[in-house]
């Protein structure tokens, strides 16, 4: 979404579209960071918070699954992930559940 | 087997955090007693990690009980972190070359509790060179 946001920023940048074409563009597909907290709160019930979903969001879903799946293996430990990833130990288990939740969710697992 | 005799122990954040949040008062006492003494020491690369812990940070910090490598130290730290088995460290685990050297230098035992079946870990390195390495549960057992 990112990157397509962008794209259709330089695309009205470049004059290939309108202001008007971009803002009703974003109107329809760009959805703002309240709606995306909301969504996390929604899927993860009321014991989680959004201090792990936003540094997920920050390191990414696939880095912080593997490191997961890493630690469920026993090949790292919680301190590997939080001086390898700046994931601080108090959130590595939500962080994790909630990658993958996300994960196992998006490869239809 | 009985522990042997050093000038001090080296322990890294993972087996000192775990030890501290065991909730053994002996095990804690024991540790607090030894940085009192000046024989229980941390790796200057992980003291971040214990000044984040309020216990950690009382008995390690606030009495001095980090150690900074000098000229000796980093010299090993260059050899040791040349050799093939210690390049199979995971990335960012500058602490295990740190404290194999330190420990080597100052003629000190480690305590860590941290293995892995992949990556080479500080017991790898510690027991590759000879140096007296024992997990807390070991260190304990042997103390008693």
């Amino acid at each position: 979404m990112m990157s397509s946001n962008g794209a259709a920023i330089r695309l009205a940048e470049a004059e290939y579209i309108t202001q008007p074409e971009l803002r009703s563009w974003e109107r329809v597909f760009v959805r703002t960071r309240g709606a995306e907290k909301q969504e996390e709160k929604e899927a993860a019930g009321d014991s989680f918070g959004p201090p792990h979903a936003k540094r997920v969001s920050e390191l990414g879903y696939f880095p912080t699954y593997l490191a997961k799946l890493a630690v469920d293996q026993k090949m790292i430990d919680s301190v590997d992930v939080q001086l390898g990833l700046s994931l601080s130990s108090t959130l590595q288990e939500k962080a994790f559940s909630l990658a993958a939740r996300r994960f196992e969710v998006a490869v239809g697992k | 087997m009985t522990l042997p005799v050093v000038d001090g122990w080296m322990i890294d954040f993972r087996t000192a955090e775990a030890i501290f949040t065991s909730g053994s008062n002996l095990r804690i006492a024991h540790c607090v007693s030894l940085c009192s003494e000046g024989k229980l020491f941390t790796c200057h690369c992980e003291a971040p990690l214990f000044k984040n812990n309020g216990a950690l940070k009382q008995s390690f910090i606030d009495k001095d009980c980090v150690v900074v490598p000098d000229d000796d130290v980093m010299q090993r730290c260059i050899s040791i972190a040349g050799l093939p088995l210690a390049k199979n460290r995971l990335g960012g685990n500058q602490s295990a070359v740190f404290i194999t050297a330190i420990a080597a230098a100052n003629k000190l035992g480690v305590i860590s509790d941290h293995r892995s079946p992949i990556f080479t870990t500080v017991y790898d390195l510690c027991d590759h060179f000879g140096i007296p390495i024992f997990s807390a549960n070991e260190y304990f057992s042997e103390l008693n």
